[in-house]
């Protein structure tokens, strides 16, 4: 694996909110409104070079949407709003909009790896295609107006998902945290606010929406990225330097227990795989696609495992469904050095 | 030993914790002790405490929490939203509510955002002549701090935040 590949920056996700002028927001919004938003959003998206497809929360089995959820295509939010909630995707699924969440439209594009800037660029095109077909709720001086005014001005929230085991590890990420909200940044768990984060995975993103300029936002999260990545490699660094024999005999133990376990509990098989991801950086673990071992976590969350095996599982049959297909996948994709 | 940090919660124990939340975008960091991280780390209020208080704080010029100002309730013609539902919820109905509201919004957006004027896109994507400047001078700053010009980075600095400021 090399520095430019080195599986530190997972994601990343652009998001915009904007709103219909025509229409009161979603929270005050009735049944027949909702649904005129909708099929204004698919018209406004019928004349793209892309491929659109609408999937209502309405027609979602709830395997699906918490399948959507855990992919961050859609929000609890949105769950818990009105009948005509739907989500737009494309067909690689990059670009999803959610359709009558806390705003009319939440437009956002999700890339693997660190692409922040081609995400705001793909997701800028589609928000001119649709502001060019329908009036934006907008304001000369406060910019696109929001349903919660903690968002306006681009309301555009740009975010990293970042692996960050080394700073985790050296209980280095309060330094983390400190620094970046000296630069407006927010550093949560993977899940947003309160999110746990046992598998050393944090979301970095923009706090401030209003007076600065889209362009300023994304190179300031980009910048703020790249820092907390150099400084999640002089971690590792440290890390081994400090203890190596332990520091492999816990990611050989965690690759132990993952290739042979009976029964893994997602929340057991996140604390392994971070540690045989980790294990793959240093070498001790050899990955014949990294692009394929990235993807596994995902693959395994409990909904997106139902959802790949086409079947649904209590706690006790996902668990064992879990190892024994975590494990077949692994040593097919690893091997120890 | 210099300059140890005593528990924001009990001021008698040294902290070895250090707590940041963010709620709504507003970060909050305290120190705790061993002790008190037991009681106190991970309790949270709920949803609508949260709400109650941030906005209460918002709507509350700074310095004089306890000296709370009586809101007057004003209804939105658009949608029916009320000052009292905005203060409570922290969410608006329409974007009428905007000009409703507009004293009570500025207010919450200046303290949230430290800034009052938008500078990116608009949904007719015309930039104005202050806009173009503003984003041909983002791009040359770009420019001299990839090439570690520091100094003319802070030049084209000032010249963006002048920019701003006429603007406002």
């Amino acid at each position: 694996m090399n520095e430019n590949d080195n599986g530190i920056v997972i994601s990343s996700r652009v998001r915009l909110a904007r709103n219909f002028e025509d229409f009161v927001f979603p929270s005050r919004l009735d049944d027949a409104g909702s649904a005129k938003v909708l099929e204004k959003v698919e018209n406004a998206l019928k004349n793209s070079d892309e491929k659109f497809g609408t999937i209502k929360l309405s027609d979602m089995s709830d395997l699906q949407a918490e399948t959507l959820k855990e992919l961050h295509m859609i929000s609890d939010d949105m769950l818990r709003g009105n009948k005509n909630g739907a989500v737009v995707v494309n067909k690689t699924n990059d670009i999803c909009i959610m359709v009558n969440e806390e705003d009319h439209l939440r437009e956002q594009c999700i890339l693997r790896g660190n692409k922040l800037s081609h995400a705001y660029k793909k997701i800028s095109a589609i928000d001119d295609m649709i502001a060019s077909s329908e009036k934006i709720a907008f304001d000369k001086r406060l910019g696109y107006l929001t349903a919660c005014p903690t968002n306006v001005g681009t309301g555009l929230r740009a975010s990293a998902l970042m692996f960050l085991p080394g700073l985790g590890m050296t209980n280095s990420l309060e330094k983390c945290v400190n620094a970046a909200s000296r630069f407006d940044m927010a550093v949560r768990g993977e899940y947003g606010e309160g999110s746990n984060s046992s598998g050393y995975l944090y979301q970095i993103s923009n706090q401030k929406t209003l007076g600065v300029s889209e362009e300023e936002i994304i190179s300031s999260v980009a910048s703020a990225v790249e820092q907390i990545e150099q400084s999640e490699i002089l971690a590792r660094k440290a890390l081994v330097e400090s203890n190596e024999v332990m520091l492999r005999d816990g990611i050989m133990r965690a690759y132990g227990i993952l290739t042979s376990a009976y029964r893994l509990p997602f929340k057991e098989f996140e604390e392994k795989y971070a540690l045989v991801k980790l294990g793959i950086y240093y070498g001790y673990i050899s990955c014949n696609d990294f692009n394929a071992f990235e993807s596994l976590l995902d693959k395994y969350r409990p909904a997106n495992m139902m959802t790949h095996a086409k079947k649904i599982m209590n706690d006790s049959e996902r668990d064992i469904y879990r190892a024994a297909n975590a494990a077949a996948e692994l040593k097919q994709l690893t091997a120890k050095v | 030993m210099a300059d140890q940090k005593m528990c924001d919660e009990c001021g008698i124990r040294p902290a070895v914790y250090y707590e940041t939340n963010i709620i709504n975008g507003i970060m909050t960091e305290r120190y705790l002790c061993e002790e008190c991280k037991k009681k106190h780390g991970t309790i949270k209020p709920n949803l609508s405490d949260i709400f109650d208080n941030f906005f209460t704080a918002l709507t509350t010029p700074f310095g004089s929490y306890k000296n709370t100002q009586r809101v007057e309730n004003k209804v939105c013609p658009k949608c029916g939203c009320t000052t009292e539902s905005y203060l409570k919820t922290g969410f608006l109905g329409c974007s009428e509510c905007y000009k409703t509201f507009e004293p009570l919004i500025l207010n919450s957006v200046t303290k949230i955002q430290k800034d009052v004027k938008h500078t990116g896109k608009s949904p007719d994507k015309t930039c104005s002549p202050d806009e173009a400047k503003y984003n041909e001078l983002l791009r040359k700053r770009n420019e001299a701090v990839a090439v570690e010009d520091f100094l003319l980075a802070a030049k084209i600095n000032e010249e963006m935040n002048k920019l701003k400021g006429d603007a406002k």
